[in-house]
């Protein structure tokens, strides 16, 4: 049995309360007004409360209730997948979708167990899948995304 | 022929007959757009990567609508409603082929298919369960559209009506809905749903022009783009949550066999299907869980419902049968909502909701009046798209099944590029990409907890809208919430929540006493 503050309910419990009071801070420049005319900041203080209420009650029956540990998902298969669309994000608008999309997919089969960094047959896939990417967006479909390097 | 109309002389039975004349000759106008040939080609496009993405583990309807949203920018608004709604209920049909055939269920709906429908392929009976399930979804799918026919222009007329008082009502009657069909924990649920608003209210308040929880960056000024956060959640978050449990064996040595059920196995598949379709068809409507509770529902009724209940998950025909047309039922009749309030009664559409909006048409009662080709003519294809499913699935089976050989090491990157490429092009913006990425992040903490993602993802939807009619009827009311009982349609809105909450409440108790041990 995992301990008190490390089982499922009790994490959920303190990272909704914790989501709620983070909501509540940067609520904190909005103006409140009154029921008859609320500001902009009437619903989000309400709910924030609401979400740190939540997660006060999840937490509370955390004491109670039969404890699960978390079972997190490898981060062999979480961080190249994660890795690979940041990498998308800051290299399409300077390297282009063919670069872009290549690496993105040389990058995102490292997740999968048992791949190496390289192989001919990753190298012909990537060239292949991020090629056909083009063809198909851009040359086909008409969407406003650079191919090549600037 | 003359007799027929002698008979219909009666005041009655000829306000009958003249409703029934306009109904099928709406439905006819609707068959005319749905049959232009580009429309036609469109349906079958969406109702081939529907079953495509269905067959595939891994990828999922909201994944790629998501993903296809950008594109449909080109079309007109019929025809990209048209092709995604097919992708929607082409992945039923095709989620059902893995479940039988591999064990697997293709999409979430299937789960139930995989008892009975995999031991009757290990029987040699797959061809038949496969049958069952692809006639089953037929009728289904059949049946459904006639019930949004029938059903979504007398509900538009009255949702005519509304004001601020009545469409928070709604609203309120589908966020709570939403939380109690969830199928999660219900405090999990409720906190995802006001998570889910407060990331909805991110943005410019439409009201006052203010920005709220922007955090300086320009990119959330319109607020959170909801393409991104789906595809992080439902895409990124999916194929991580596939990869790190990866399924066991996806090899099909099973033979199809035979397609035509014997005469007995026909009695027992055809009151099943109409049973799950009237069920599926039900639970549809309702806004959360109702597509994907309703195979459960069916196969729970069929099991109580049989002489001998020990056949079941042994190869029973009813269970392959009835869950196949309940989902596909209830996939069907979840437009009504969205068509006729403008509420999406799942996240899948809540995206075809979007679609709409991108073609500058706001989803709601006015849309029935203001585009009939858009109403009609969705309708009308689906009866097209049905059969087009029909004979894509059944003639043409060994070609999705030898699409299941495509490895995961293939697979899984090129979903991930088609995600980043969706979410960049909605926007032309990478900030969409790098919001992507910390929704996938959010997406497996959350599921790592096991909180309900449908909540949140309502939330995200209604809540600037809810908040929109809130300060309407406050301001009308003077600040009185008794605003919210004293309006009759309100109050019986508000009624129906409150009898959902309490029976809610109700079998919760019930199946604790039942089991105690479970605390």
């Amino acid at each position: 049995m995992p301990h008190m503050f490390t089982s499922r309910e009790a994490v959920s419990g303190l990272l909704i309360a914790l989501i709620g009071a983070m909501f509540l801070h940067f609520a904190g420049d909005l103006r409140t007004g009154s029921i008859v005319q609320m500001g902009p900041g009437y619903l989000p203080k309400v709910l924030s409360w609401c979400l740190i209420g939540l997660g006060g009650l999840i937490l509370g029956k955390s004491t109670v209730a039969v404890r699960e540990p978390i079972q997190w998902p490898s981060l062999r298969a979480a961080l190249p997948l994660l890795t690979a669309t940041l990498l998308f994000a800051l290299l399409l608008e300077t390297a282009g979708l063919f670069i872009t999309a290549a690496l993105a997919t040389v990058v995102a089969r490292l997740s999968i167990s048992g791949s190496r960094w390289f192989s001919l047959e990753t190298f012909l896939f990537a060239v292949g899948f991020s090629a056909g990417c083009g063809v198909l967006f851009v040359v086909l479909l008409g969407q406003q995304i650079p191919l090549f390097p600037k | 022929m003359r007799g027929s109309f002698r008979r219909l002389t009666g005041a009655a039975d000829s306000a009958v007959s003249e409703m029934t004349f306009e109904f099928l000759s709406l439905l006819g106008s609707g068959l005319t757009v749905a049959f232009t040939l580009n429309n036609l080609g469109f349906a079958l496009i969406g109702c081939l990567l529907g079953t495509l993405i269905g067959v595939l583990p891994g990828i999922g309807v909201l994944a790629t609508i998501a993903m296809l949203l950008p594109l449909t920018v080109g079309l007109s608004a019929t025809t990209s409603m048209i092709m995604l709604a097919g992708i929607y209920y082409g992945a039923q049909y095709g989620g059902s082929t893995t479940a039988i055939l591999v064990n697997l269920p293709g999409e979430a709906t299937s789960v139930v298919t995989c008892l009975d429908g995999y031991k009757m392929a290990q029987q040699g009976r797959g061809g038949v369960a496969l049958f069952v399930a692809a006639v089953g979804s037929f009728l289904a799918g059949c049946i459904g559209t006639v019930i949004i026919a029938a059903f979504a222009p007398p509900l538009a007329e009255m949702a005519l009506r509304f004001n601020g008082p009545e469409n928070f009502s709604l609203m309120m009657l589908a966020l709570v809905a939403s939380a109690l069909f969830s199928g999660g924990k219900l405090l999990q649920a409720l906190a995802m749903l006001v998570l889910g608003v407060l990331l909805g209210l991110v943005g410019t308040d439409v009201e006052t022009g203010t920005l709220r929880y922007t955090l300086g960056l320009s990119g959330l000024y319109d607020g959170v783009n909801f393409v991104a956060v789906v595809m992080g959640f439902f895409g990124l978050a999916e194929v991580v949550n596939n990869i790190a449990n990866p399924s066991i064996d996806r090899s099909t040595t099973n033979v199809i066999g035979r397609f035509w059920p014997t005469r007995k196995e026909l009695r027992q598949a055809l009151p099943a299907s109409l049973r799950g379709t009237l069920l599926g068809a039900a639970l549809g409507v309702l806004p959360g869980g109702g597509v994907v509770i309703s195979p459960f529902a069916s196969y729970i009724l069929e099991k109580r419902l049989a002489k001998d209940p020990s056949r079941f998950g042994q190869g029973a025909i009813e269970g392959v049968a009835g869950p196949e047309s309940a989902n596909n039922a209830s996939a069907q009749t979840s437009f009504i909502p969205m068509l006729t309030l403008g509420i999406p009664a799942n996240p899948v559409i809540a995206l075809l909701l979007g679609a709409m909006i991108i073609q500058g048409i706001q989803p709601g009662p006015e849309v029935m009046a203001k585009h009939p080709e858009l109403f009609w003519g969705l309708i009308a294809s689906m009866l097209v798209g049905n059969l087009m499913l029909l004979v894509i699935n059944l003639p043409l089976i060994g070609l999705w099944v030898r699409l299941l050989k495509i490895p995961y090491r293939m697979l899984f990157p090129a979903v991930l590029v088609f995600c980043c490429i969706g979410a960049y092009t909605l926007n032309n913006a990478t900030f969409d990409v790098i919001l992507l990425a910390v929704f996938g992040i959010a997406g497996i903490v959350l599921s790592v907890l096991d909180f309900p993602i449908i909540p949140l993802v309502l939330g995200l939807i209604l809540g600037p809208l809810a908040e929109e009619h809130l300060r309407r009827a406050m301001l009308i009311a003077r600040g009185d919430p008794m605003v919210f009982i004293e309006r009759p349609i309100s109050a019986v809105i508000l009624a129906v929540t409150a009898i959902m909450i309490i029976s809610y409440i109700y079998i919760v108790i019930r199946e604790k006493r039942r089991f105690p041990s479970n605390e």
